[in-house]
């Protein structure tokens, strides 16, 4: 029974409750043959080495809101100019209701005004419809350089869009800089880059690594309109390092270990009554054999 | 810990999860806590409950199943008792609770329950109205455990049931929790509850792998309370009650990296408290609380809100605020 | 054989028909203790199968009547630390009629007194993790082991008095006693024949255990109370609980102590050992730890309710609000502290019998002070109740609760009783020429007065 294993884990990674069709408590939106209906929004993040990781998140109404739908088999494509699809891959939807593809643009010829066009599209099945949406991304990347000098981090960024005739810097275009944190990324740095489409930022000092001292940095341009998401990422020894060694606890009152002065006393006060509790047992064994006459 | 990215089905994993479910189910004959434990092996399919249950399979495919059929298989990874007492290295949790932005939507409420397997009336955290003098406003305030860094509880436990670790956390290991309740007599938030009976588990959860992490399954004659699902940020993920509010008020975070997050907002910790004049509740009492609060200033909803559809067994609860001075 | 004074041999013969057989009234009072405990036993069932929901116990107040009568119990127990080591010391003639009564009070009630910890723990299956885990900060802890060294003290201090008796009842041709008995009599006795060298330790042994049991019950009841001292609560977190405690624990052993001998006396007729003297002894002594009590009761709540914190208030507001605790708290003042000063104050009620009634009354109240130092502060949390199950909001008492309790005091009478049957509730080798002379007065229509220099 694998697939029950692997239907399961949907319902427990994301927590979510079944999808009930045909229930007629459930207030579900669906067409005049009683499918449910489905959304995607395709995205893309485009990186410096010249990949393109597409995230295409499928939804799907239930309950009249539309709710993330894990486990879905979503297909990726490539549009040419005359509208010809080329398939690139499928990939399952996680607990996200995200299904991710990695393009790479290397060997790939854009269209004709020099960007790529993507499609995912979701099938549908006998009770969901299908859905899908593409996604247009002019290639850019932005890359980050990192700059030690006396006693300040700064990061260097600088964002290009490539085409035929060569590289563009594109201008004005708002860069975040995120330090992985354990649950979230926090934003250290900020910017607009310049008509070089350049940009430096400093890079705050004093922000907890790991033991090493590692910090995962990424510095993003958002939600552009051309170039999709442009992101650039390294991994360097610009924080504090942590302690990640388990240390026993201090000698106190809510530690497993009890202040010196606890044991000292109680060892003296149990001690001392013991001991003569320990002397009077013996003088009652010496009374019971005492082979003496009695007095008088 | 880094979070999962990796999304995509692994097919060894349900084999891997069927192994540990096996591990899980043998381990838990041992490891059951209730006198009339009776927790069977995997492979007795035999109980149909007659209960069905409609999921969807890979194919796209509506099923019904039989609830007996259904095998829960725990979420996270359980940890050894020792690693439970170390805690996860190189962390200090802190939560912030923004007592500005709580309407009483017992988002929170329903989806520790839920996670933890607890009845509704068991509440580890609970949402309280509170006024703190007749001329005062009221606001709600939602409680968790504290997580002390100088927990009264801990000092009073006779058998270091209830520990502090170096992550911050203070858990509870009900295989050692002789039931004394004096802990809930020491703590002075009413944080913890007793499970003064059997609780009504189903055999999946009552037979489940347990570590002071989980918390789950519920033990009778033991104490229990909010543990800050350290079982999650193990995966990297965070608690429930910080997911499941709709308005944003927990945030949740490590101390040492200074960050604190509600899922949507990420914020250094130090920031926020210095920005937004953040607090401890009754820090006179000395005993160090790890979850500060935001005061309910420049409030998103009036306080009225709360009560707005609240059940009457709920709204009972608080009909004494406002008239005790 | 052992010397036994004219007197000694009276009580012999008085307590001879205890030690030899038991007759049917005995079985009767027997049968219907054993009534009382297999009621508090059924309870005790139903408390372990059904679950401690039982009981009125709930999350907020989470100790109710078996707390309080454990430190009641364990309150009573000083009887024997006070009468006879405090007084040992002081080498007090007239306390040796009622050591025996008092060191069985004693060990009878740190018997019983744990017994009802136990009924609150909710896993008694773990109970060995307070040996193998133990954490040496809690004050549970000290409890534990304060307790059972304690325990251990009192048994080695009423044994050590009782072994020349036990030698005599080897020795009685007076006593018709069983071949068991009387071979039970010679092991316990030890072989003891008054040599000098027994006669010294023993001597030497009491001396030293009575000089212990008085640091030891100081830190026995000292370290219940804190229990409840140590924690951040109001009515609980006051540096006076140590003092208050032992000074509340020596002052209702005294109670039980009159109360016992009151009715020893009535029942065996034992007018001649167990003199009005000693009731006004006691009697004054009662007086001068009920003048300490009320002292202390005086500064704990007007230090409390003068200060006016906003938490200790909400606690202090309900012993003064009739509809909540004002009529326990009256009842327990007035009957605990007031009447057992007047009672002994005045010569005209200074009498055995109104001595009793009094301790009576001071016992109960004592009983009603530790219900009221346990429960309302339970009740008062630091953030009011928000709760609508009523049992969670105010503690009442459940039948099954109430059937423990009165289980744990039929069989707090039940070890009397037996005990009553192997050894005589007056010491025999005790009792001297002393009290011959008293015997004979009484004896010959004699009023018995106290003579001037005593």
């Amino acid at each position: 029974m694998k697939w029950i294993t692997i239907v399961l884990m949907s319902l427990l990674f994301g927590g979510i409750q079944p999808i009930l069709a045909q229930d007629s408590t459930a207030v579900a939106e669906e067409k005049s043959d009683g499918t449910i209906k489905t959304k995607m929004s395709l995205t893309g993040s485009q990186f410096p080495d010249g990949t393109i990781q597409l995230n295409a998140l499928l939804r799907s109404k239930v309950e009249g809101s539309y709710q993330k739908t894990p486990n879905q088999k979503v297909a990726f494509f490539l549009v040419n100019d005359a509208a010809e699809e080329t398939a690139l891959g499928d990939s399952i939807s996680g607990p996200d209701g995200i299904a991710k593809f990695r393009f790479n643009t290397a060997g790939r010829n854009t269209n004709k005004d020099g960007s790529f066009s993507f499609l995912a599209r979701y099938d549908g099945n006998d009770h969901m419809n299908g859905s899908e949406s593409d996604l247009l991304l002019h290639p850019a990347k932005l890359v980050m350089e990192a700059i030690e000098a006396d006693s300040t981090y700064t990061l260097k960024l600088k964002a290009t869009a490539l085409s035929a005739d060569g590289s563009m810097p594109i201008a004005e275009a708002a860069v975040a800089v995120y330090v992985k944190r354990m649950f979230s990324s926090l934003k250290v740095a900020e910017g607009e880059t310049d008509a070089d489409g350049m940009l430096e930022v400093e890079f705050p000092k004093g922000l907890s690594g790991d033991q090493d001292a590692n910090l995962n940095i990424t510095a993003k341009i958002e939600e552009t309109e051309e170039y999709g998401n442009l992101e650039a990422n390294m991994i360097k020894q610009w924080g504090k390092p942590v302690s990640y060694e388990i240390t026993e606890l201090p000698k106190a009152l809510w530690s497993d270990h009890p202040p010196v002065w606890m044991i000292v006393t109680f060892f003296v006060l149990m001690g001392t009554v013991w001991i003569h509790y320990m002397i009077i047992i013996l003088k009652l064994f010496r009374i019971k054999a005492d082979k003496d006459l009695p007095a008088s | 810990m880094e979070p999962n990215d990796n999304n995509e089905l692994n097919p060894r994993r349900d084999f891997l999860k069927s192994t540990a479910l096996g591990i899980a189910a043998t381990a838990a004959v041992a490891a059951c806590g209730s006198a009339s434990c009776s927790c069977k092996k995997p492979t007795d399919t035999s109980g149909e409950t007659g209960e069905k249950v409609t999921l969807l399979s890979p194919d796209g495919e509506l099923v019904q199943v039989d609830t007996g059929h259904l095998k829960y298989v725990p979420k996270n990874v359980v940890v050894s008792k020792e690693e439970a007492r170390q805690g996860i290295p190189g962390r200090k949790f802190v939560m912030v609770i923004d007592l500005a932005r709580c309407k009483n939507a017992r988002k929170c409420v329903t989806a520790c329950q839920k996670m933890h397997h607890l009845p509704e009336e068991k509440e580890w955290l609970q949402v309280r109205l509170m006024q703190d003098s007749e001329d005062a406003a009221p606001y709600w305030f939602p409680k968790t455990c504290f997580h002390c860094d100088n927990p009264p509880c801990v000092k009073v436990c006779p058998v270091d049931a209830t520990f502090k670790r170096q992550d911050g956390l203070v858990l509870i290991d009900t295989d050692r929790c002789i039931g004394c309740k004096f802990c809930m007599a020491a703590c002075p938030y009413s944080t913890r509850v007793f499970n003064w009976s059997e609780p009504e588990l189903p055999e999946e959860i009552m037979c489940l792998p347990y570590s002071p992490e989980t918390s789950v399954p519920s033990k009778v004659g033991t104490v229990e309370k909010c543990d800050f699902c350290p079982d999650m940020a193990r995966a990297g993920e965070l608690p429930d009650c910080v997911k499941a509010c709709p308005n944003g008020v927990f945030y949740f975070g490590d101390q040492n990296e200074d960050v604190v997050t509600n899922g949507d907002e990420t914020v250094k910790f130090s920031d926020i408290i210095r920005d937004r004049g953040g607090y401890r509740f009754a820090e006179e009492l000395g005993t160090e609380p790890r979850v500060w609060y935001l005061p309910p200033r420049d409030r998103l909803f009036p306080v009225e809100r709360g009560l707005e559809n609240l059940p009457d067994e709920l709204k009972e609860r608080y009909k004494n605020v406002g008239k005790e001075g | 054989m052992l010397k036994i004074s004219h007197a000694g041999n009276e009580v012999l013969k008085t307590f001879a028909p205890l030690l030899e057989r038991t007759r049917t009234r005995e079985w009767i009072w027997i049968l219907f203790l054993l009534a009382i405990i297999g009621w508090g036993l059924y309870g005790l069932y139903l408390q372990i199968t059904v679950g401690h929901t039982v009981t009125g116990m709930r999350d907020n107040v989470v100790w109710g009547i078996y707390i309080a009568n454990f430190i009641f119990f364990i309150g009573i127990s000083y009887a024997g630390a006070v009468i006879s080591g405090f007084l040992h010391l002081l080498k007090v003639e007239w306390r040796k009629p009622i050591i025996r009564i008092a060191e069985l009070i004693t060990v009878i009630a740190t018997l019983i007194g744990p017994l009802f910890i136990l009924l609150c723990v909710g896993r008694l299956d773990r109970l060995h993790h307070l040996v193998l885990y133990a954490r040496l900060q809690s004050p549970i802890t000290w409890d534990v082991l304060a307790i059972s060294t304690y325990l251990v003290g009192g048994l080695i201090f009423l044994y050590l008095a009782t072994i020349k008796d036990f030698a005599i009842y080897r020795d009685s041709t007076t006593l018709k006693l069983s071949k068991w008995k009387r071979k039970l009599f010679a092991i316990l006795a030890l072989n003891y024949r008054d040599t000098e060298g027994q006669k010294r330790r023993i001597a030497v042994s009491s001396n030293l255990m009575a000089i212990m049991i008085i640091p030891l019950a100081i830190i026995v009841h000292s370290v219940l109370s804190w229990i409840f001292g140590m924690t951040l609560r109001p009515g609980w977190h006051s540096t006076i609980f140590g003092p208050y405690f032992v000074l509340a624990a020596i002052y209702s052993g005294t109670g039980v102590l009159i109360i016992a001998m009151w009715i020893f006396r009535k029942r065996y007729k034992l007018e001649a050992f167990i003199l009005d003297k000693h009731f006004h002894y006691l009697g004054y002594i009662m007086l001068v730890l009920a003048a300490g009590y009320g002292y202390f009761t005086f500064s704990e709540y007007l230090t409390d309710w003068y200060g006016s914190e906003k938490w200790i208030s909400q606690l202090i507001h309900k012993f003064f609000d009739w509809d909540q605790y004002g009529a326990l708290f009256l009842f327990t003042n007035v009957g605990g502290i007031v009447l057992p000063i007047i009672v002994v104050a005045v010569p005209q009620l200074r009498k055995p019998g109104i001595l009793a009634i009094a301790s009576a009354i001071m016992v109960l109240a004592m009983w009603v002070k530790r219900y009221l130092i346990v429960v309302p502060t339970l009740e008062t949390p630091l953030l009011p109740i928000e709760d609508i199950r009523p049992e969670y909001i105010k503690y009442s008492i459940t039948w099954v609760e109430w059937s423990l309790t009165f289980g744990g005091v039929a069989s707090f009478l039940l070890f009397f009783t037996i005990a009553a049957k192997f050894m005589t509730l007056i010491p025999v080798s005790e009792v001297t020429d002393k009290e011959d002379e008293k015997i004979n007065q009484i004896e010959h229509g004699k009023e018995y007065t106290i003579p001037a220099h005593e």
